[in-house]
């Protein structure tokens, strides 16, 4: 099986919205790819659903040739785009969590990332800035050795040193058979590391191809299409 | 697998709860120590008083305070933030509803059994607990006068299952009201709309049963009107329609949960 993620007829409907119409997507393994859209276009709502925290309206939805369920949560490594992590736990207590939890988590490495940023683990969550917050939650996650890494907006809203930060850690902790989706409207931040873009709008995907071929076929960055398909 | 998720409930309730339990503990003995002495001065009526006062607070808080911790777990490591974490771990929401009743359920019988343990420990030495004693000893040898060993063994376990299921159908009904709460835009106000029309109807319909329940004696029901004039008959089958019909409005609170918890799931 060559695809990590399929998608087929995959709709969403909300009471008064249709947040994803009829979408027909194959994401093969060993890609990092960008889910790019501009903000309400679908990103997060496709990503939810990949983690069984939607159920579609109608269509299919499979990791690994399979349906959403305890089996594929196994092997998705998830970060949200909002703090996730327990108020009252301490740094090392979340790792304790996860190390509980999901059998591919790599404690060794979360303690070298956490040591290189000097982060206390016997510090509370709740008492970490905004900042350190995120950086927790992305050790955390790219701690795991997942199959399939959804990151939703990991770089919005952190000082462009951060940012930094994520992107290389994201690069470092990538493993060539596992697949990383990245959905982001700062395309030119993540841009460099792309291998693969999709492009979402009003719950529809406009395109879904490799950058290679995008700056050859268009002679355009990613960046410049994005903001030519995207005009307002 | 499964076993780490009931650690880590366990360890989230007990981190709350065990001060407070300690704390009502800790009261019932200040309490106990007070009355050692039949010494009379100012200081020690004030010292007796406030801690007893305190010992009555404590109890008022274990089984309030404790109630509002476990449903506050449900609500906070579900349907908040810390959801976009639970919904994600390799367990499936039944297990996650299950895990919170269980540990739920877990911790209310704690809360008696503390309450309890803390009573004996006021009464330690006491004639009232020897008094209590003398009767429970009385209850049981005077029992089998009245009552068959299989009439004793049946109606035992039908209050104990009845107790059993009482902290399960009443945290069920909160975890329904949670689960219907979070599909409004304001989901604490969500859930208490949801709790008070789910009590609503469960008073009425339980009215309903119950009223020809009540009267069935006076409606010239032979069978009945015999099943009734045998008090001990009438007492067992009550209280196994009482059981059925707790766990079936436990097992449509279940469903409910269930339900909205994996098919409507709207986290914030």
């Amino acid at each position: 099986m060559d695809n990590i993620l399929e998608c087929a007829n995959l709709s969403k409907i909300y009471k008064n919205a249709i947040a994803l119409s009829g979408v027909n997507l194959q994401i093969k393994k060993g890609r990092i790819v960008g889910l790019l859209g501009p903000n309400g276009s679908g990103k997060t709502t496709l990503i939810k659903l990949a983690n069984g925290l939607l159920t579609p309206t109608m269509g299919d939805i499979l990791i690994d040739g399979k349906p959403i369920g305890v089996e594929t949560k196994k092997i998705v490594s998830y970060l949200p785009d909002h703090n996730f992590l327990t108020g009252w736990m301490t740094v090392n207590q979340m790792i304790e969590y996860f190390s509980d939890f999901y059998s591919d988590f790599n404690p060794d490495r979360a303690d070298k990332m956490l040591e290189s940023l000097g982060i206390d683990r016997t510090k509370k969550i709740k008492t970490l800035s905004k900042g350190t917050k995120e950086k927790v939650a992305l050790i955390l996650v790219m701690s795991r050795e997942a199959e399939l890494y959804l990151l939703d907006e990991p770089i919005a809203g952190v000082d462009p040193a951060t940012r930094d930060y994520i992107l290389r850690t994201i690069i470092a902790n990538y493993n060539e058979n596992a697949t990383i989706i990245i959905s982001t409207h700062l395309i030119a931040d993540v841009e460099q590391i792309l291998s693969d873009v999709v492009f979402i709008n009003h719950g529809d995907i406009v395109l879904c191809d490799t950058v290679d071929n995008i700056r050859e076929n268009e002679g355009k960055s990613v960046d410049e299409l994005f903001r030519e398909v995207f005009r307002c | 697998m499964l076993k780490k998720l009931y650690k880590h409930e366990f360890h989230s309730l007990f981190r709350s709860l065990l001060p407070i339990w300690a704390a009502l503990i800790g009261f019932a003995a200040l309490s106990r120590l007070t009355f050692l002495t039949d010494l009379e001065n100012d200081v020690l009526d004030m010292v007796r008083g406030l801690s007893v006062t305190a010992y009555i607070f404590a109890i008022i808080a274990v089984f309030i305070v404790g109630l509002v911790i476990v449903v506050m777990r449900f609500y906070k490591n579900l349907l908040t933030h810390e959801g976009y974490l639970t919904f994600t771990l390799p367990f499936t929401p039944t297990q996650h509803i299950v895990c919170k009743l269980v540990c739920g359920a877990v911790v209310i019988i704690i809360d008696f059994i503390i309450v309890i343990g803390s009573l004996l420990i006021l009464g330690a030495g006491t004639e009232v607990l020897g008094e209590i004693l003398d009767a429970v000893k009385l209850t049981i040898t005077v029992l089998p006068e009245y009552l068959s060993v299989g009439q004793i063994a049946l109606i035992s376990s039908e209050i104990v299952l009845l107790l059993l299921l009482a902290p399960l159908q009443s945290l069920l009904m909160f975890y329904a009201a949670m689960a219907l709460g979070q599909q409004f835009k304001n989901k604490v106000g969500g859930a208490a709309i949801s709790y008070i029309c789910l009590y609503a109807a469960v008073q009425i319909i339980t009215s309903l049963i119950m009223i020809p329940i009540a009267f069935v004696g006076a409606g010239g029901m032979e069978e009945f009107n015999n099943l009734i004039n045998n008090s001990v008959m009438y007492l067992e089958v009550f209280l196994a329609f009482m059981i059925v019909y707790s766990a079936l409005l436990s097992a449509i609170y279940f469903i409910i949960t269930r339900h909205f918890l994996t098919k409507k799931l709207n986290l914030e």
